[in-house]
Parts: C-alpha cells; structure tokens; sequence
C-alpha cells in the first residue's frame, strides 16, 4: 500500500515540475468548486434547520395576538396559513414531582415542556415552519380526533421520547386547554389513514415520519402518537 | 533552514495525504450507506404491505400473559349473497378458533362495501343463537365491557369508517369456536348495461419462505414500539393456513339473464330458470374483491321502475306490526330516456377550470393540478367554451369572456397553465364569486365549474352559503389534490353544487381519474331532476338534491311514502335543454325487501355531509335517532350480542387480543413529513472537509514542487 503510495506520489511531482501552472489552476478549480458545493448544501440544510427553528418565534407572536382578540392572524404577510393551537409537552419529571418540587420545576417549566405553535393545513410548506394540523381532521380540543403532522427532523423529532403516560397539552384559539395523555404509540405504513378516522371522541393524534434517525426524507413509514383526554384514560 | 523544516513538512504532508485517502474512501463508503437507507426503507414497506394484507379480512391477532403474540386467522368466512332485483341482502360469517390455552378477548378489523345497511348481529355458541340489538355507541360499549368482566361471553359490532368495521368478542374458551354472523343491504350497481355487485376481501397471506422473514421481522419491530419486550410468534400455524372464503350467491335477477362473469374469481354457475342463477366460489384464496357482473339479454334493459315495501323490516316491541298507517317504502330508479336520437344530442358547454395557485399547493400538488387542467382540456370539443381561473390572495383569468375552444385558445391555455405558480392566501370566496357570477342564464350550454384545490380554507360555512345563493344554472365538480386535502368540505361542496367530487392522490393517478370524471361531464342527459306527486305535495326522498343524470347511469332514489299519500309520482328535469317529465304509479311497483333499511341509510348518509360543527349535536342525535328505530349501524350507534349466563370460570382470567389496522384502500395519504436536512448536513460538511483536504495536501505539493525548482 505505502509502496504504491509513494510511487503515485513521485509520479505528479514530476508532473508538477513539467506544468507546475496548469496543474495548480486545475487544482484551484477543484478545490474551489468542492468547497462551493459543499458549503451549498450546508447552506441549504441549516436554512431548514433554522427556518423551522425561527419561525416557531414570529408565529408565537401571531398566536399571541390570536388569544387576545380571537381572530386569525398570519405569523408573516405573506404567510397561507395561521396558527390555531399550541402544543406543550410536559416533562415526565413534571409529572412525577411530589408537590415541594413543584415550586422549583414550574419555574424551569419553559425550558423543561418545549411548546410548539401548530399552523393550520400540513402543506410541506407549512410543515417546514412548524407542526400542522390536517384540515380534514376535528378543530382543535373538538369532539373528534385532531391529528397533527410534524417533521420528524425538526419539532417533532421529541416524538422519539415520547412514551405512553406522557402527558401533552393542547390550546385553542379561545384559549382553553386540555390536558391530554399518550396510550399509543405505533408505526403505520403512510397509506394506512386509519389513524386518521374520525370516531366521535375526542382524541389527538401526531404523526411524523418513521424511522427518526434516516438522514434522507421520503420514507414511507409514519410514527403515530395516540393520545386521550385524561378524565377518559380510565374509561379506555 | 531548508534541512531543519524538512522532516516536519514531510510529516504534516504525509498526514494530508492519508487523511486525504481516507475521505476518499469514506466518502463512497457514506453515499452508498445513505442510498442504503431508502433501499431498505422500501423493504420493509413491501413486508409491512405483506404483513398488512395478511390480516385484511377478518384476522383476530392475540397477546397471552406474557405478552405473546399469535396470529389466529379465522378458519373460514362463509358469504351468503341473496340479490333479488336491485336489492342485495348479504349475511358474512367468521368462524374463530381459540387455539390458545387460556381464555381469550378479541378485536377485529374487516371492510364492507361503502353504502352497506348492517341491521344484523348473531352470535352462535353451539346449538343457541344470540341476537344483537342496537344502542347507543357508549351504552353499547359499557354493556360489552360489563359482560366481559362478568365473564360473559360477548360481542359487539362498531362502524370505524363508512367502510370499515370493527367486531369485539369477550370470553372465547380454550380450544373453542366462535361464529360471528352479520347482515348487510346493499343495491347493486349498473353500469352501460351491466349488473355488478363487489364484496371486498383485501389480499390473504402469501407467505413466501423469503418473505415470509422480512414480513415477521418487521412486524416484530412494529411490536416492540408497542412496548412489548419478549415475543414469539407461532409461525408454523400461521404459515400452514391459507384464509379461504366461501361465497354463495343466489342470483334473482328479475329479467332474462345473458351472461354471467367475475374477473377475479373462477365460479361455479347453475342456472335453474331464464332470470335465476346459483353462483358458488369455494374455497377461494382472498387475494382480490370479488366482483360479479350479469348482463340481462339483449333487448331486456331495466326500464324506469319503482320497487316498494309495506311497513319495517325490524319491528321494535312497542310497535304493532297491525298498526293501520303503516308506511310504504319505495325505491325508485331514474334511467335516463333511451332512444338514440335525444342521446345523441348532446348540448355544447362552457367549461370554468378554476386552479387553486395558494402557497399551500406548492409541491406536488401545483404539478397534479396543473396536469389535471391539461386533460380537461384534451376533451373540449368546437362547440364548447372555457375559462381557466386561477387564485391565491387574488383571482386572475386567463381571458375575460369565454373562449371558444379553438386550438389555438387551447393552446393558450395550456401556455398560461405551465406557467402558474404556487404562492400567497386562499381567498376562496373570490374565486367562487368570479365562476358563478358570470353566467349568462339565457345561454343554451351546460356551464360546469371545475374546482382543484387543497380546500386549504378556514371559513367553510360562509363558502356553502355562497354556493346555495351564487349556484344558479351551473354545476360544481370539486376536485382534491395533495396528500390531505379537506375531503370533508369539497365533498360537501360538490353535493350542493350538484356535482361530484374527486380525489387524485398521486401525479400516476391523474389519468385515470380526470378521464372517468371527464367522461361524464361530456355526456350528461338529465338536469335538475325533481320529484314530487301528481298533487304537487313532494315525499321525503334521499337523496335529498337529486344528482344529473349521465347516460348509462341509473340513479336510485330511496322513499318514504305515507300511507295516505297519493298513488303517483312525477319525476321532471331538464333534457338537452327542454323540459322533460315522466309519471310513474306506485301500484304498479314490484315487492322487495329491505327498502326501509336502504331508505335509512340514504338518510344516515346524507345527514353525515350536512354535519358542520355548528350542527354536529343535533345532526349526531338525528342520526342515532334514525339508527336506533330502524335499526341500522351508523358512527353512533353500534350492534351488541351478550350471552345471559357468564361462562369463563371466576378464578380465571382472560387475556385482551389487538388487531393491526387494516389497510385502506389508497383514499388518502398521510402527510410526508420529513426533510433532508440532516442528509445535507453530513454530506456538505463531508464535501467541505474532502475541499479542505485537498486543498491542504495540494498546497503542500505546490510547496515542494517550487522548492524543488529552487
């Protein structure tokens, strides 16, 4: 191997010596146009990455703006869509805490149950600024089940932790809340919308792409999060 | 100087080439893993897809204690089919074994056909039968769940979807068999003169030795996301097993019967008289639906005819099946007139395209939308005119008066259509105020208004006021695109502008879709049907706004007829532009049964599409309420059996089976919900780092080449 090595290496030194220009210009050119590329893609990965990560804050301010006069607003001008509910997810610390704790995890709350703003339409578009509530599903906290889609690389990508017993809130545009709790997780193929039927009861399901850790989008497989109002958990 | 630097630059050269070389090597080492990923992602779909169609009709899967898994297909599934008319009256039966050794709780999945009327559930346990009875959906659910913890054996029948049904059984015995027996009414459907009737049987497990691996694997991966640790499949059970259907029709077709045939299935026909046939499929594999079609002999097509049916066919206790004001049930079928002159006069239309160009269609969905426009041009014909509209915040047209549809218009349009680009709000209300204003009501042609969009809209109940008032002479066809377009708004749009609506999933889709959708506007016969009796008082009939009526396609109209009420009816319309009408005597309709129960669900149906939150709790109660008195299965109410005495012994205890979901038949997708951006991430931030490398070891050359020269 180092034989080989050295020989090829002896080799584009007398190359060098022959057009010492020409060779370095190639080189230049190479180089250049890798880095080019490269620093492209970087680009264009981040800007998703910060994109969803940015737009959660202007809609946030949209949603704020919603729960004080009740009326749709968009998060930018230009924007086809609005938010209309507000997902929290409450860490299993939280839950677990005995009521001393309470004190000092209520104020850690933010940083410890990430929210995220949910728009209306799981267009790609939309999905690329933050989770989207299907419009065939049930309103928001409706009698019905509403199901939320989510990028699994961006916000939903806490799905991953996600475990039965967890417990998510879910805020309307009338500002109500209802405390939800997890009772199913599943993989489905994408055909398969029959986590999407509508039974009558209220329930809330998130669906993001499976399997989280694929670098690559396009997969045909969706994690699917069931979850139920908690004063029903018992009677299911 | 030169001699001191020397080894050292030897060094960091020698670093530069071998870390050179390793990126070389990594990098095709990373594509072809990241290529890997969507390779093995199509894998496991095909095995899900095997896995899925393994337990399509009717498979019990149940976990014993200790979180065991088995899958118990059902030993057989016996159809009974008796059409008689238009009327088909379907009993399906699913006989379960419990090969387990202790005591078993089940839940199945299974389809049935989109309009059928279950009003029947029979549970047999040896020689006795028990009969269901229906209630209210939780009433129902909280009497099931009492028996099973009883003991009792139970089951209950639920409606998941229009199509897609759930069956619970509590307390299955060690050993034992269960038979499941319900009922269903459905119509038969005619086509361009062909009978046809279809029962769906999704695919029965193909387990190949090499699929049969993948299929287990990955179902055993689906499990563990269950939480389940341990699990054991009992493979040589279920493999061994082929879920075989028996059907049996009895064919009484009510006219001379031509010609007799199922694509899917090879059947056995016996024929005893000109109209009546036996048609038996046995033992077949459920790979396909079984569809059967007859043709009556030519010169016996099925004329305009009413069917009708004195009083209910389930009569609850406090009702007297003497009662004198017993209501008639009737259905009617409207057949577009048949001689070949009125046919073929077809009248010229004016065709609006109108293209939803919003931000939320960007993608694919602009793509499939703009392809769907291209078909519906394809089939204008001279006479005809178009528009295309297109809006987002805004509404733009491509012309301000109708084109003719000349090839040079058309091939404007088509310019104009490539060109549209997804951007901006939805201001729906603009569009349709646009198309449905500019109608010249005294002009001869049909004007049809084609709607694409994702319904991507929040003020629905204003948009269907709009439609009712600004609908005049024209006809609105909706059609969704994308992966969740709002199926429930377009459909509902579609209805009150009497007209259909379509869903196109995929780019591969469009064809064949906008060509039978096409195919239908080009020829319709019958517009603005009505129905009312020779006195002019109308009956309640569902559907409530009778559709047009397009050559070759009968449409059935279910009602209600009061005992007291006149003896004849008049259906009027509109034909090529004059007005046409035809009477039809009640007496003379022909006896058949189950006509309440269609009637219902007509009614149940129809109720279904008005349902808006404004009017959910009342349309619910009306629809239990319709449910529960004739009764039929809705979404609210559902169809218990219970065994009066418990069976399962109190010291033991029963197990819960679970089902995995059943695959729906492409009508929707979920959303896709993943980027790229860890893959470019990683691959170009490898590209940058392979640059610098380069650049490094490329440099250090450079060095040493001018060193050398020196």
């Amino acid at each position: 191997m180092s034989a080989l090595y050295s020989k090829t290496s002896t080799d584009s030194v007398d190359g060098k010596t022959a057009r010492p220009n020409g060779q370095r210009r190639f080189h230049l050119i190479l180089t250049s146009l890798l880095f080019i590329v490269g620093l492209s893609f970087v680009i264009q990965g981040g800007y998703m990455q910060a994109k969803a990560y940015f737009a959660q804050f202007l809609i946030q301010q949209a949603w704020q703006k919603t729960l004080d006069d009740q009326q749709q607003h968009k998060p930018w001008s230009w924007a086809d869509t609005h938010p209309v509910a507000k997902l929290k997810f409450i860490s299993a610390a939280h839950e677990a805490s005995d009521a001393a704790d309470r004190k000092v995890n209520s104020a850690k709350s933010s940083a410890e149950n990430p929210s995220l703003y949910v728009l209306a339409g799981a267009s790609g578009r939309n999905l690329a600024f933050g989770p989207a509530q299907v419009l065939s599903s049930t309103a928001v906290n409706g009698k019905g089940n509403t199901v939320i889609a989510g990028h699994r690389d961006t916000h939903f990508s806490l799905l991953k932790g996600v475990k039965v017993g967890q417990l998510l809130t879910l805020q309307n545009s009338q500002g109500l809340e209802v405390l939800y709790k997890v009772i199913n997780t599943q993989v489905v193929h994408e055909t398969d919308t029959s986590v999407m039927a509508d039974i009558g009861e209220k329930q809330l399901t998130l669906v993001t792409c499976y399997p989280f850790n694929s670098p690559v989008s396009g997969g045909a497989l969706r994690y699917i999060v069931t979850a139920v109002p908690v004063d029903k958990v018992e009677a299911i | 100087m030169v001699s001191q630097q020397d080894p050292a630059k030897g060094l960091i050269r020698h670093c530069y080439k071998a870390l050179l070389l390793l990126s070389t090597a990594f990098l095709p080492m990373y594509t072809s893993a990241t290529a890997a990923v969507p390779m093995s992602a199509t894998e496991s779909v095909e095995s899900r897809v095997e896995m899925v169609n393994a337990i399509a009709q009717g498979s019990l899967i149940t976990y014993d204690a200790a979180g065991k898994a088995s899958v118990s297909l059902p030993m057989k599934t016996t159809v009974n089919m008796q059409v008689s008319g238009w009327v088909n009256r379907v009993s399906l039966r699913h006989e379960f074994s419990n090969e387990q050794l202790v005591w078993v709780n089940g839940e199945y999945l299974f389809p049935l056909p989109n309009e059928a009327a279950v009003d029947g559930l029979r549970m047999f346990i040896g020689e006795r039968v028990i009969e269901g009875e229906i209630k209210p959906k939780a009433k129902a659910k909280a009497l099931f769940n009492e028996a099973k913890q009883q003991g009792k054996k139970a089951s209950l029948l639920q409606q998941k979807r229009p199509n897609i049904f759930s069956a619970d059984v509590a307390n299955l015995a060690p050993g034992e068999t269960l038979i499941v027996e319900l009922n269903y009414q459905e119509l038969v459907h005619y086509d361009k003169g062909e009978f046809s009737l279809r029962f769906p049987m999704v695919a029965a497990p193909r387990y190949k030795s090499n699929a049969e691996k993948s299929a287990f694997s990955y179902m055993a991966a689906e499990v563990n996301s269950y939480g389940l640790s341990t699990l054991g499949y009992q493979q040589g059970s279920a493999t061994k097993r082929v879920n075989l259907v028996d059907i049996e029709v009895t064919l009484d077709a009510g006219m001379p019967i031509g010609e007799i045939s199922s694509p899917y299935h090879q059947i056995e026909v016996s024929s005893n008289a000109d109209s009546q046939a036996q048609i038996q499929l046995t033992a077949a594999k459920a790979n396909s639906d079984f569809v059967l079609n007859w043709r009556p002999i030519v010169g016996s097509a099925p004329k305009a005819a009413i069917f009708s049916q004195q009083g209910k066919t389930h009569v609850s206790d406090h009702e007297n099946k003497a009662t004198a004001a017993q209501s008639q049930y009737s259905l009617v079928m409207l057949l577009p007139p048949q001689d070949k002159m009125r046919l073929s006069a077809i009248a010229p239309r004016e065709l609006i395209l109108v293209i939803d160009t919003s931000g939320s269609m960007s993608g694919e969905a602009i793509e499939q939308a703009k392809a769907s426009i291209i078909y519906a041009l394809s089939g204008l014909s001279a006479q005809d005119s178009f528009n295309i509209l297109q809006f987002n915040s805004n509404v733009y047209a491509l012309s301000d008066t109708p084109l003719n549809a000349s090839a040079k218009n058309i091939g404007r349009a088509q310019a104009y259509v490539q060109r549209l680009q997804a951007n901006g709000g939805t201001e729906m209300s603009l569009a349709l105020d646009k198309a449905l204003s500019q109608q010249d009501l005294n002009s001869e042609r049909l004007r049809q208004v084609l709607f694409i969009t994702d319904g991507a809209i929040g003020n629905e109940p204003q948009l269907f006021t709009q439609i009712r008032n600004q609908l005049q002479q024209s006809r609105l066809f909706t059609i969704g695109i994308g992966a969740a377009p709002n199926a429930h708004f377009m459909q509902r749009a579609a209805e009150l502008g009497r007209g259909t609506y379509t869903y196109i999933g995929k780019q591969s889709e469009v064809k064949s879709k906008m060509v039978a959708m096409l195919d239908k506007l080009e020829k319709p016969a019958v517009t603005d049907i009505e129905i009312h009796f020779a006195d002019g008082s109308v009956p309640d009939y569902w559907p409530a706004s009778i559709p047009d009526l397009y050559a070759h396609e009968p449409i059935m109209v279910a009602m209600k007829l009061p005992s007291f009420s006149d003896k004849e009816l008049v259906v009027s319309g509109q034909l090529a532009g004059q007005f046409w009408q035809q009477s039809l005597a009640v007496e003379n309709s022909a006896e058949a049964k189950g006509l309440d129960l269609i009637w219902a669900r007509k009614q149940i149906a129809a109720l279904e599409l008005s349902k808006e939150p404004a009017n959910r709790d009342r349309i619910e109660k009306q629809v239990t309420a319709i449910s529960l008195n004739y009764h039929v299965m809705s979404a609210y109410t559902s169809l218990v059996a219970i065994d009066k005495t418990p069976v399962r012994p109190v010291g033991d205890k029963s197990v819960n089976g679970r089902v995995l979901p059943h695959t729906p038949k492409g009508w929707q997708r979920l959303p896709q919900t993943a980027t790229s951006s860890y893959a470019m991430l990683i691959f170009g931030g490898m590209l940058i780092l392979l640059s610098l490398l380069y650049w490094g070891s490329f440099s250090g050359v450079g060095r040493r080449a001018k060193k050398a020269a020196l």
